[in-house]
């Protein structure tokens, strides 16, 4: 071998040990990007949004042609739907109001509404290997690592690296997504445990470390318990579809069907505000 | 040096091209379109320029899309590696030869990129299970978008070519 090749190949060497090492370094959760990040993004994400947003246009055109008729008779559906949600929001407005007033009497501080910011999503991880997408919203605009991104059908996932002008959100669906949850009938201590994305791909969600008396079964509805400060309460996740015993027998573990489907996400809200729940003055 | 800024932004196109239109496939099946460009360009090109552009557009999908810098860094720079090797070997002047190499790399970058998640993050499924649901369904496409995309990828570089190939199809 040529002098040139064996430098070649310790300069390979080299490179493979530092990226090695630069993986090690940049694996745990970074607050804040490099300046240099910061401005490749800067540049890349509004393009990145301009393709995305011809795509879309595109594919909505291409939809509405092939789905005329399913579109009409479902816009149809909607309008009387729309009606009776109208109706029903008089009534809910006046209980309300009724809550209100029930709350000061008890003394109960009110719940906090969340600060919500809108956000589009612009490009997804094509290697399908870590479950991101990429938003629109950065810094400036208020956004923080660990926020949570949720959508009208529930918990979406959480910010996890942030630039100036746009963001990073790990999916629910990650197998390092993780977040505390609880059954929504019971609601109690006992029903607890952490909800976590599979390795596989599926959307199909894990809750792991439930006591083996949980009370929990196929059907019920998982929600964030609000425990650890990082997701507020009560933010849908989905629905159990099996419960059983890991392998020691010890504790019960729960597959839970994502309420979200995050192949099809185009729009998320990011939660920018804590969430107080509902207190009495002697703090229970 | 405009071979470089070129190749820069070819890769950079690439990228958002292919993160964009990623939003419009379910499923994880994703034409991973910056490989076809890496080993495109190190076959055409040659091993060092190939992993000179593998390592740039990894680090570069790193920053848009993973979650540490390194992971498709590595992988892509092994690929550029490889196809300029291999390139030497396998007869240039018909495009069957990116397409195959597009086929496999795809597998191999799947099985580095498997190796490096399971040493860092740590994973349950199955090699082989990734294998058979994701690595090759994914190879099938992306040796399926091989032809336009390396097609232009040759008209671009091709006066860099130092031997003077043209491609036939």
């Amino acid at each position: 071998m040529t002098s040139s090749g064996k430098k070649n190949i310790w300069a390979l060497l080299v490179v493979i040990v530092l990226l090695l090492f630069l993986i090690s370094y940049t694996g745990e959760e970074r607050v804040r990007l490099t300046t240099v990040e910061d401005a490749f993004l800067a540049v890349v994400v509004p393009v990145q949004d301009f393709f995305a947003s011809i795509g879309q246009n595109i594919q909505t055109f291409f939809v509405s042609i092939v789905h005329y008729q399913e579109i009409q008779k479902e816009n149809e559906m909607l309008r009387e739907k729309v009606s009776e949600k109208k109706e029903k929001l008089v009534v809910l407005d006046e209980v309300l109001q009724e809550n209100h007033r029930l709350r000061e009497l008890v003394g109960f501080q009110e719940r906090e509404e969340m600060d919500l910011v809108d956000a589009k999503v612009v490009a997804r991880d094509a290697s399908g290997w870590f479950n991101t997408v990429t938003l629109n919203r950065g810094y400036q605009d208020g956004i923080e690592v660990e926020m949570s991104v949720v959508t009208p059908d529930g918990l979406t996932g959480m910010i996890s690296s942030v630039s100036a002008r746009s963001s990073q959100a790990i999916l629910i669906t990650n197998p390092r997504f993780a977040a505390s949850a609880m059954v929504q009938r019971s609601r109690d201590s006992g029903s607890l445990g952490i909800i976590e994305g599979q390795a596989d791909d599926q959307p199909m969600l894990k809750m792991i470390n439930l006591p083996p008396d949980a009370n929990i079964q196929p059907g019920d509805t998982i929600v964030t318990s609000g425990m650890g400060g990082v997701f507020p309460k009560g933010l849908f996740v989905g629905e159990v579809e099996k419960v059983d015993v890991d392998q020691h027998g010890l504790v019960k573990y729960a597959e839970v069907k994502s309420s979200v489907n995050v192949n099809r996400l185009e729009e998320v809200m990011i939660v920018t505000s804590e969430v107080n729940s509902g207190e009495d003055d002697s703090g229970n | 040096m405009l071979f470089y800024f070129l190749a820069l932004l070819v890769i950079v196109f690439g990228l958002i091209v292919e993160g964009a239109t990623s939003l419009f496939f379910p499923g994880n099946i994703l034409p991973d379109l910056t490989l076809i460009l890496v080993v495109g360009m190190g076959f055409l090109l040659g091993e060092r320029q190939g992993a000179v552009v593998g390592l740039v557009a990894g680090l570069l999908e790193d920053v848009m899309f993973g979650q540490a810098l390194g992971f498709f860094a590595l992988s892509k720079m092994m690929l550029g590696l490889g196809a300029g090797l291999a390139g030497k070997e396998i007869y240039r002047e018909k495009a069957m030869g990116p397409v195959v190499l597009v086929f496999a790399g795809t597998l191999i970058h799947g099985i580095i990129l498997y190796m490096l998640q399971y040493l860092y993050i740590g994973t349950e499924i199955s090699l082989e299970a990734k294998i058979t649901s994701v690595f090759l369904p994914r190879a099938l496409f992306n040796a399926f978008l091989t032809v336009p995309v390396y097609s232009l990828v040759h008209w671009l570089f091709e006066r860099k070519n130092p031997m003077g190939w043209k491609i036939h199809f």
